[in-house]
């Protein structure tokens, strides 16, 4: 049974029951979900904190095979020591892991290394305890240590955790490249950077497009900031490529209300990317709801703005709709460019 | 806080940072052990029986060196488990600066700290201007509902102040932030922070409100002469709409105050 909206309690008191083996590990992997009905109106640092404890009991009890991308992802992405020695405690919790989970493991040590914080895991409350000289680094240079150790000691390496690294949490993997049965999305209402009006459909259909999001706001700087980074990276190489006419560039903002005009065009310009007829940043004035629904988007909001959400690309097709997607992961521009390649080059079959 | 006020206070903050950033580069410094020589100052701002003065210094210190980066990450842990602690501790002198630090490294100690003080006031760690100042530098630990509690609940102008910038990223309080503009039995001050806030959440609406008070009878010429600027920088040149183009001419024939028609003069010249 999912906790009700915001009920970070009766969330705890799940994660409790694992622990003591009432339930199986199994059952916490949905409550990861950004849009899980539990995450609403929970504030980020509440997320980070049951993130935290939740992925700590994964090193206690097992990790289940699709826990692992959410591991992957924390140690690639996260921000709060916290969290990230949690996903650490986590990877030891699996059966095997990749060298792709190893290197992430490390390059997560560094972002922590300026950051390290005493860190507790056996209660949910308190934050730390003062007595405890546990620290968010020492955690993870023992997670390095004993996984290293236990990998040499393997004759064969399977591919680990890594393999699995862009499925989804709530489904196993199952394709989310169909859209929202709901709402068409060619219909949305979009404000642009210089607060001028179209349709969805307006701006994507009749052409291959790109489409990600993000929202201003985002404090995490490996995914917004560098999702736009990236994103102008990948026009200019479209460009080199004589392929600017014919791929649709759009980033529509999870935080509409705040996400004014002014806010899109400074943050794209500061991060390179060049606005054009065929490239502009969105933001959708009748809210993000049908948005989300259209393309089914991880993300959550709290009180304030949002609490959480992946990274998420969408190549579509010239009807408007996503043929590939990359989420969760940070994806790399020389593969999003060869799969639109792809497509271009097959006439859209 | 005026912005005079602060400048100064920052300013100081500054040189006492580089002072302290000078102290621990000294070759006495080195010579004695980097590591040992911050490991002792950790272990004087754990202290409570030690002098104020001599734990503020290490403070401050400490909060230097933890900028080298790389050289203070072995440190970092036990730096932070201290701050925490005082932060933690009531009757500690430093609360504040441990609670400052702590916030701006978005430390959820820190932030827990904050929002009980501000929930319960009988569990205030520090003063209430000053903690929704600390809780409103993350825009996700919903600082802007406890901002607009404090506002309604508070008799502390500073709070007040301070809970109407918060407001400046919650597009939700736009109707609290136009009623704030529009209330003149209110110090222009906080009235000028309001219109600052809407301007950030809501520019047109900011717009609709500045126009009013423009052509308000009632209004003080200072605070007039004050949203022409901000209205004419917000257009830019030559962009001004017809509405506010008359009712600055029309302000521009009728007004006594000498600074206000000079700026009146200026911003119709550049149409």
């Amino acid at each position: 049974m999912s906790p009700a909206p915001g009920d970070l309690s009766a969330a705890v008191d799940h994660i409790e029951k694992v622990r003591q083996g009432l339930l199986p590990a199994q059952d916490l992997v949905p409550l990861f979900a950004e849009q899980s009905s539990f995450m609403h109106l929970l504030t980020a640092p509440e997320i980070e904190r049951f993130r935290g404890y939740a992925l700590s009991t994964f090193g206690m009890v097992g990790l289940p095979v699709n826990a692992e991308p959410i591991v992957l992802e924390e140690l690639e992405t996260g921000t709060e020591p916290y969290t990230i020695a949690a996903a650490a405690m986590a990877m030891l919790g699996a059966a095997d892991h990749g060298q792709e989970a190893m290197d992430l493991l490390k390059a997560a040590r560094v972002r922590v290394l300026a950051r390290d914080v005493n860190v507790q895991y056996q209660r949910f409350e308190p934050i730390f305890d003062i007595a405890s000289n546990e620290t968010a680094l020492g955690i993870i240079d023992d997670a390095i240590a004993r996984l290293s150790s236990r990998r040499q000691s393997l004759p064969m390496q399977a591919p680990g955790p890594a393999a699995e690294r862009s499925q989804c949490c709530c489904c196993g993997g199952a394709d989310h490249a169909a859209p929202g049965k709901q709402v068409d999305p060619g219909k949305l209402v979009l404000e642009d950077q210089i607060g001028a009006r179209t349709s969805f459909g307006a701006f994507f259909r009749g052409q291959i497009g790109i489409l990600t999001f993000f929202y201003t706001r985002c404090m995490n700087p490996e995914k917004c900031s560098l999702t736009i980074s990236n994103l102008a990276r990948l026009q200019r190489a479209l460009a080199e490529k004589n392929l600017s006419d014919s791929v649709r560039i759009g980033a529509i903002s999870y935080d509409p209300a705040y996400d004014l005009p002014h806010r899109l065009a400074a943050y794209g310009r500061e991060r390179g990317l060049i606005f054009g007829e065929g490239c502009r940043m969105f933001r959708s004035p009748n809210g993000f709801g049908e948005v989300q629904e259209s393309f089914e988007l991880a993300v959550g909001f709290g009180p304030q703005t949002v609490n959480r959400h992946q990274i998420e690309l969408l190549l579509l097709d010239e009807h408007g709709l996503p043929f590939k997607r990359f989420v969760r992961m940070k994806w790399d521009a020389s593969e999003v460019l060869a799969a639109l390649e792809a497509r271009i080059t097959s006439g859209g079959t | 806080m005026n912005v005079d006020e602060y400048r100064k206070q920052y300013g100081e903050r500054i040189e006492r940072s580089t002072a302290a950033s000078k102290t621990l580069g000294t070759p006495e410094a080195r010579s004695s052990g980097d590591d040992s020589s911050v490991s002792a100052k950790i272990e004087l701002l754990r202290d409570g029986n030690a002098g104020l003065q001599e734990r503020s210094r290490a403070l401050r210190e400490l909060q230097a060196a933890a900028f080298t980066g790389p050289k203070f990450s072995p440190f970092q842990a036990s730096f932070i488990n201290v701050l925490r602690g005082i932060a933690l501790k009531e009757e500690d002198p430093l609360r504040q600066s441990a609670l400052e630090y702590l916030s701006a490294e978005g430390d959820p100690v820190a932030r827990q700290v904050l929002t009980e003080g501000l929930t319960d006031p009988t569990k205030a760690a520090i003063s209430e201007a000053k903690a929704v100042q600390l809780l409103a530098q993350d825009d996700h630990a919903d600082a802007a509902s406890i901002a607009k509690q404090v506002f309604a609940r508070t008799s502390d102008p500073g709070a007040k102040e301070e809970a109407v910038r918060a407001m400046a990223s919650d597009p939700t309080a736009v109707d609290l932030l136009t009623d704030i503009i529009k209330d003149q039995s209110l110090p222009d001050q906080l009235r000028s922070l309001g219109a600052s806030s809407l301007r950030s959440v809501d520019p047109q609406a900011f717009q609709n409100e500045a126009l009013r008070i423009i052509a308000d009878d009632k209004e003080s010429d200072a605070l007039k002469t004050r949203y022409v600027v901000i209205l004419d920088r917000m257009n830019g040149a030559g962009a001004l709409g017809q509405d506010l183009s008359d009712t600055l001419e029309q302000l521009s024939s009728s007004t006594k105050d000498a600074r206000l028609r000079k700026v009146l003069t200026k911003v119709l010249q550049r149409r």
